[in-house]
């Protein structure tokens, strides 16, 4: 899936903090809640989070992409707890 | 965060509206491998082959990634660079 | 505090580079730039002094 790689951010925008289930090169699926999608290389982040209160990043490379399936829409609470994994506390960021 | 469809006009999207989206995801993705660094992380890389190593850096472009003790099916190679573009995917834990 | 700065001459990206950032990232351009020379500087410096082997699949 070529197409992946070549969208507007808008477009990989609308999967974040949803679940979803991607599937790559190899048939190999994953699943999981996207961070983010990086838009240098189409590359999708996503989160599994642990009952131990840790959490699983698995990041699908851009290239690798075949197609992206919301399995779940996003919620606040997946929103926040996505939002402050990899935010460093006491860095807040100042909108003006 | 506030939707990015509200008060849309006609569909369209603004440049700036584009380049906030854009920002959003890419310092998210860079504070992801900011998270990474000095973890161990799992590599798939193509035709099914499985490696695991000590995350160092990745150049801005995401086409290599420095590591350290890389531990492949051949023996363990102490510095190394992996090419992204042999890899499926990585994963790492928070 | 004092502190000797190191004799490296400090990396500036080039003009051009800062004008791309600017179209794609806007009033964030800054940030975003900053945090990718931080982490290519940190790739650069890692690849001087471990000298990695490339490895390939």
């Amino acid at each position: 899936m070529g197409d992946w790689c070549r969208v507007m951010p808008q477009d990989w925008n609308k999967y974040v903090n949803h679940e979803v289930r991607v599937s790559a090169q190899d048939k190999q699926q994953y699943e999981g809640w996207v961070f983010t999608v990086d838009p240098v290389s189409a590359s999708v982040v996503l989160v599994a989070f642990q009952e131990s209160g840790g959490a699983s990043v698995r990041v699908v490379l851009g290239h690798a992409v075949r197609e992206v399936q919301v399995l779940r829409e996003a919620d606040g609470d997946t929103e926040k707890k996505l939002r402050s994994l990899l935010t460093p506390a006491g860095c807040q960021v100042f909108s003006d | 965060t506030i939707p990015a469809s509200s008060g849309n006009k006609a569909g369209s999207v603004t440049l700036e509206e584009e380049q906030r989206v854009r920002s959003e995801l890419r310092e998210r993705f860079l504070r992801t491998l900011l998270a990474m660094t000095s973890k161990p992380v799992h590599f798939s890389l193509y035709e099914k082959v499985q490696v695991q190593a000590k995350f160092g850096a990745s150049d801005i472009d995401i086409l290599n990634f420095q590591v350290s003790d890389l531990q492949t099916p051949l023996g363990v190679q102490k510095e190394a660079l992996l090419r992204c573009q042999d890899m499926i995917s990585f994963s790492f834990q928070l | 505090v004092s502190w000797r700065s190191a004799q490296a001459p400090v990396e500036r990206p080039g003009e051009r580079r800062s004008a791309e950032m600017k179209k794609l990232y806007g009033k964030d351009a800054a940030k975003i730039q900053g945090m990718e020379t931080a982490m290519q500087l940190t790739f650069d410096r890692n690849c001087d002094r471990k000298q990695p082997n490339l490895c390939t699949s």
